[in-house]
């Protein structure tokens, strides 16, 4: 077979060609249920049945699921009808979401059970569900009888993997489909997979591999994680993009044509009149918020003001007959932090069509099905066009219905932003999305899950890892860097036995697994998504909700922060509860947010700095007003007061300062209350901005052997310090073939990196959640995440744990690669720099400096730490004993 | 620097110069066994580490004719392994090279600690007194009449907070029990953090109210951080 790599399938089959196909069974079944194939269907079927690799990707509610289902089921029951029907498993479907019942029973199970009707006999097809929550008994069950399409999700496969008598049913399987693949390929779950994928497929070499996608961007990418490599060329794969088969409708809503004097409170009620009046002109109406609190304010808000509109949706599940359809008024909400069973009865009243308005931070923006939606909107920015079109895509669920979704703006950055974001939607242009690349504690997890499952040689086993598409190009010296430390070298020879989870053989090359546990140890601590830490909030002996961990960091006695909507402020903390007292009025202090901020995709953030460009030429142009209102009229499509508005804020900023651009960096430099900051528009989304702020300022507490804050945001960051801040010299050793270096400095003790390092150490199995029957809670483990770092440090500073640490946190929460290339750039002055100084910020200035200053940091080290933490509260005490003296002398 | 006229900190241990003694606590050998007991697989380096730092701190003393450690010699309450027979054989060892004598003070977790000391041939106290000082572990309080009681136990450790930083240090509290001094010294096993003297509460019956106890902090320079009291109102 010639090896033609990934390419797009450019014209669909003709019916006929899928009809004749089609078993008369499935055939009579599919028209009894569907007028004709669907356009992913006229695509996808023929190359399911021709086992050919496929990427489709399309809308949710393009009926991708059955595209990839109906050349299965029709081989299968074919096979039924004929009596061949062997017991093994032929297809094996991995998705991200494990409540996936209901799917699957509309999906297979609903369909299956139509198709016996048709053939007026039992085909005995069984479908089978293994994830988590899977009983021992049905395990067993599924031993005996192999289900013939396995339903299960990343981690439980990985699991079946290592279970030598579950593998045999699959050894000859046919297909695999990976549902959501593109929320899957951009974090450590995929990766993990993508490993999975790979031992699969060295058990089934004809294996024929289905992925499914929403909107998302380079389809090549997911095409090549989605079918891994063999012989240092990806393995064929043909790609079928409707992505955008829908209608769309989609606007931006900006609530006031001034966002900056109109007074806040009027703003934000003109924003809720909006969105009640949307919610009213609709059936049923989704709103994503971009943040959890932010989810409860809204139904709060709208519940409060609007109480003739909206109900509590109490007991929607016991109403004798449901309301008429678009005559509800519950409204509820659904996230993460939300119970499971909240979050189901909010599922299952969407279905029924029992709710006026669900709002939801990202929970919602997922696969499973919810009925009837006709309005989706987004209060403030999505962040990223694959997000919007994700969330927008809720909305008209089925394949022929016009997707119609709102942006609610919040704020001038937000608006054009959103404007952007808009546009880029309709011009489709998709921002990427990143894949990360040799992670070394995923690999070591797997590697773990080989040796379990049969030894291996090293060889075979580097093989088979670089041959899914996140390792392509792992260094081998890494790949043995994984293997010391599996096989306990970095311990002494005396207690290795201790350590060590694999042993490897250096004179035959083989590797195998060591101990008696190793199986229960694997099955039980297996998988890649870190467990979140939550501290209990209380008044007094009440509970009144949960806090991530990392929050509790950041507090101080006194703080004042918003939880469940109220705001409390910080006693002190024990163990794993903190102590709080109502504090109604006073505005927060720390926003609880900081930690779910989506960040701002690099794409988007380069087509805004290009608005800004045009926008300036124009202003200095002197262009009417009239004429570059009409401009931003046309070019960015916004309502109105969405083109005054944006006109409005650029004319304030070019008056006042200068416009920065994508190939313009103004540094601006100002002074409050004898704080100086140095401000840096440099609008590439935070993930460069916490790179570029953190390089910026080691350089710069280097040079001048003291400490800076830095707060950052999505289109910039600042330094800030009570000496005046000059960055010349910063910018200039500022060197793109050293940031890697120097970002390995900076980073070194900072929060971030040891919160990492814990989930990959857990990742690698150095820390083990569950060990010899019992659990551990994060909170609860006894060695703090820096002796552990330290530990390490000393055996090598290149420790694989490390190492990953320090990438994730560089590449994936961050974007170091970006990063570096801006930096390049400024060197080679494609990117100019202009300093500027005001006295007051500037308009872009504004909400970079509100928003950044949440997260300060300061380069000393530990020691210097603790010198200055020793001075200021020397100044302290002495001060206040300085005051006592003088009353008592008064 | 001097924590009571004539007792000095020296990093993590307190050097008594009229007395040639040097005192350090809660050495907990054997840890990292129990670390990986629970799951947690630290790599063994506890040993070297703490010789190391013993012999940096001697080079820092006077003349130390005894050295003493003030209970909690080893980890685990309920066996002997063979990792910390290895491990204690070490240090006794390695002290028996620096000084005349060894004492050990037991301490709650050293149940096992009599049959060991036995065979190395080390005396074990469960409070030893010498001058005017009385050395008790801390999980009981023990009858002395001694000016000055120095004990182990607590783990004492003074967490740092700022801006979103946090950093731990292990400290000496001084203060008083009835009408004696007492010196609360911090742990030398150095996996263990400490316990933040700020947000925990105490375990040893000598502490009752510690807001006037006194905290030096032990940097590369031992630094006084003033009172409890006083720091728990400023950073609680």
């Amino acid at each position: 077979m010639i090896n033609t790599g990934i390419t797009y399938k450019e014209t669909p089959n003709k019916p006929e060609e899928i009809e004749r196909i089609l078993h008369p069974i499935v055939k009579k079944w599919f028209f009894s249920r569907f007028k004709e194939f669907s356009l992913p269907q006229r695509f996808g079927v023929m190359e399911i049945h021709s086992r050919k690799n496929i990427l489709v990707s399309a809308p949710t509610g393009a009926t991708k699921t059955l595209t990839a289902f109906l050349s299965i089921l029709n081989e299968l029951i074919d096979s039924a009808d004929k009596g061949i029907l062997q017991d093994r498993t032929y297809c094996i479907y991995v998705s991200p979401l494990r409540a996936l019942s209901n799917d699957i029973e509309k999906n297979l199970v609903e369909p299956l059970r139509e198709m016996e009707a048709i053939a007026g006999k039992k085909l005995g097809i069984r479908v089978g569900v293994r994830t988590g929550d899977t009983t021992p008994a049905e395990k067993t069950r599924m031993l005996k009888k192999p289900p013939h399409i396995l339903i299960t999700t990343p981690e439980s496969l990985a699991i079946v993997l290592s279970s030598i008598k579950f593998i045999d049913h699959l050894k000859e399987a046919d297909w695999l489909i990976i549902d959501e693949i593109h929320a899957l390929a951009e974090n450590k779950r995929g990766v993990h997979l993508s490993l999975s994928v790979e031992r699969l497929h060295r058990l089934c070499p004809h294996l024929t591999r289905v992925g499914l996608s929403a909107t998302v961007a380079p389809l090549e990418e997911i095409a090549k994680f989605l079918v891994g490599h063999e012989d240092g060329q990806p393995r064929d794969c043909s790609i079928i993009d409707v992505q955008f088969i829908k209608d769309m409708d989609l606007q931006v809503i900006c609530p006031v044509p001034d966002l900056i004097n109109t007074p806040y409170e009027e703003a934000y009620r003109k924003r809720y009149e909006i969105i009640d009046d949307l919610i009213q002109q609709h059936r049923t109406t989704l709103i994503f918020t971009n943040t959890r609190a932010a989810t409860e304010r809204v139904v709060d808000y709208l519940r409060n003001h609007f109480p003739k509109n909206y109900t509590e949706p109490v007991d929607i599940e016991d109403e004798p007959d449901p309301a008429p359809a678009g005559k509800t008024r519950a409204i509820g909400a659904h996230h993460g932090s939300l119970s499971k069973e909240h979050r189901f009865r909010i599922e299952e009243g969407l279905r029924q069509g029992k709710l006026k308005a669900v709002v939801t931070s990202t929970s919602l923006e997922l696969g499973i099905d919810i009925g009837y939606i006709d309005l989706v909107i987004c209060i403030g920015s999505p962040k990223s066009v694959a997000r919007f079109l994700q969330r927008a895509g809720r909305a008209g669920h089925r394949l022929h219905e016009t997707v119609k979704a709102r942006i609610i703006v919040t704020n001038q950055d937000d608006l054009v932003e959103c404007a952007i974001l808009q546009k880029n939607a309709v011009e489709k242009k998709i921002d990427r999305i990143h894949i990360p690349k040799n992670a070394l504690d995923v690999l070591a997890q797997q590697i773990y899950g080989i040796a379990i499952a049969a030894p291996i040689h090293r060889d075979d086993l580097f093989r088979l890892v670089t041959s899914s598409h996140c390792y392509a190009d792992l260094p081998y010296h890494d790949f043995l860097e994984v293997l010391r430390y599996l096989s306990g070298e970095y311990a002494s020879l005396e207690s290795r036995h201790i350590y060590a989870k694999i042993w490897v053989d250096e004179e035959t090359g083989m590797i195998g697994r060591r101990g008696k546990m190793a199986r229960v140890i694997y099955m039980t601590n297996i998988g890649t998504i870190p467990d979140e830490t939550r501290v209990r909030v209380k008044i007094g002996d009440r509970l009144i909700g949960t806090l991530d961990e990392g929050f509790l960091e950041r507090l101080h006695r006194g703080d004042v922060f918003v939880l469940g909507g109220a705001s409390y402020e910080f006693r002190f903390s024990r163990g794993m509860t903190i102590q709080v007292v109502a504090s109604a009025g006073r505005p927060p202090t720390i926003p609880a947010w900081f930690s779910e901020m989506l960040p701002l995709s690099f794409d988007l953030a380069q087509d805004i700095g290009k608005f800004r460009k045009l926008m300036d030429a124009k202003l200095k142009a002197e262009e009417p007003e009239e004429e570059i209102v009409r401009f931003i009229h046309s070019y960015l499509r916004v309502d109105d007061n969405g083109a005054k508005a944006i006109h409005g804020y650029f004319r304030e900023q070019y008056d006042y300062a200068k416009i920065p651009n994508h190939r313009r960096i103004i540094i601006e430099h100002y002074r409050d209350e004898g704080r100086y900051y140095c401000i840096f528009h440099s609008l590439y989304g935070r993930r460069v901005n916490d790179c570029l702020s953190r390089a910026v300022a080691y350089a710069f507490s280097r040079l001048e052997h003291r400490d800076v804050e830095v707060g950052i945001s999505d289109n910039g960051f600042y330094l800030a310090s009570p000496k005046s801040v000059s960055v010349k010299g910063a910018m200039k050793v500022l060197k793109a073939e050293k940031l890697d270096l120097l970002m390995e400095f900076a980073i070194d003790r900072s929060e971030v990196l040891r919160r990492r390092f814990r989930h990959c150490a857990t990742r690698s199995l150095m820390i083990l959640r569950n060990y010899k029957g019992r659990t551990k809670r994060v909170g609860r483990q006894q060695i703090s995440s820096q002796i552990l770092i330290n530990a390490l440090k000393r055996i090598s500073k290149d420790f694989s744990i490390l190492k990953e640490a320090r990438r994730e946190v560089l590449e994936d929460l961050m974007d170091i690669d970006h990063t570096r290339e801006i930096i390049q750039a400024i060197d080679d002055r494609k990117i100019q720099t202009r300093e500027i100084s005001t006295t007051i910020p500037s308009p872009f200035a504004f909400h970079l400096i509100l928003q950044g200053h949440t997260d300060l940091l300061r380069m000393e080290d530990r020691m210097d730490f603790l010198r200055r933490m020793h001075s200021m509260i020397q100044a302290k005490i002495s001060l206040e004993k300085g005051k006592q003296k003088m009353k008592r002398r008064k | 620097m001097d924590i009571l006229p004539g007792l000095r900190i020296i990093d993590l241990a307190l050097y008594i110069e009229k007395e040639h003694i040097l005192v350090i606590a809660d050495t907990h050998i054997g840890y990292e066994a129990s670390l990986q007991k629970q799951g947690i697989m630290v790599p063994g380096q506890q040993m070297q580490l703490t010789l190391a730092r013993l012999e940096n701190i001697l080079a820092h003393a006077g003349t130390v004719e005894t050295i003493i450690i003030d209970g909690d010699i080893k980890d685990d309450f309920s066996e002997i392994t063979d990792s910390e027979w290895r491990d204690l054989k070490r240090l006794f060892e390695f002290l028996d090279t620096k000084v005349n004598n060894l004492i050990l003070i037991k301490g709650n977790h050293d149940t096992f600690l009599p049959p060991i000391a036995k065979k190395f041939d080390v005396p074990v106290f469960e409070k030893y007194e010498q001058g005017n000082y009385c050395f008790m572990h801390g999980d009981r309080a023990l009858p002395t009449k001694k000016k000055v009681i120095i004990i182990g136990h607590e783990h004492p450790a003074l967490t740092l907070r700022d801006n979103g930083r946090k950093e731990t240090f292990k400290c000496f509290l001084k203060g008083t029990y009835k009408k004696q001094n007492l010196i609360v010294l911090p742990s030398f096993n150095l996996l263990m953090e400490g316990q933040d003297i700020l947000r925990r509460e105490r375990l040893s019956p000598l502490l009752d109210d510690i807001s006037d106890f006194e905290v030096f902090v032990a940097g590369d320079q031992p630094l006084l951080f003033g009172k409890v009291g006083e720091l728990k109102r400023r950073m609680g």
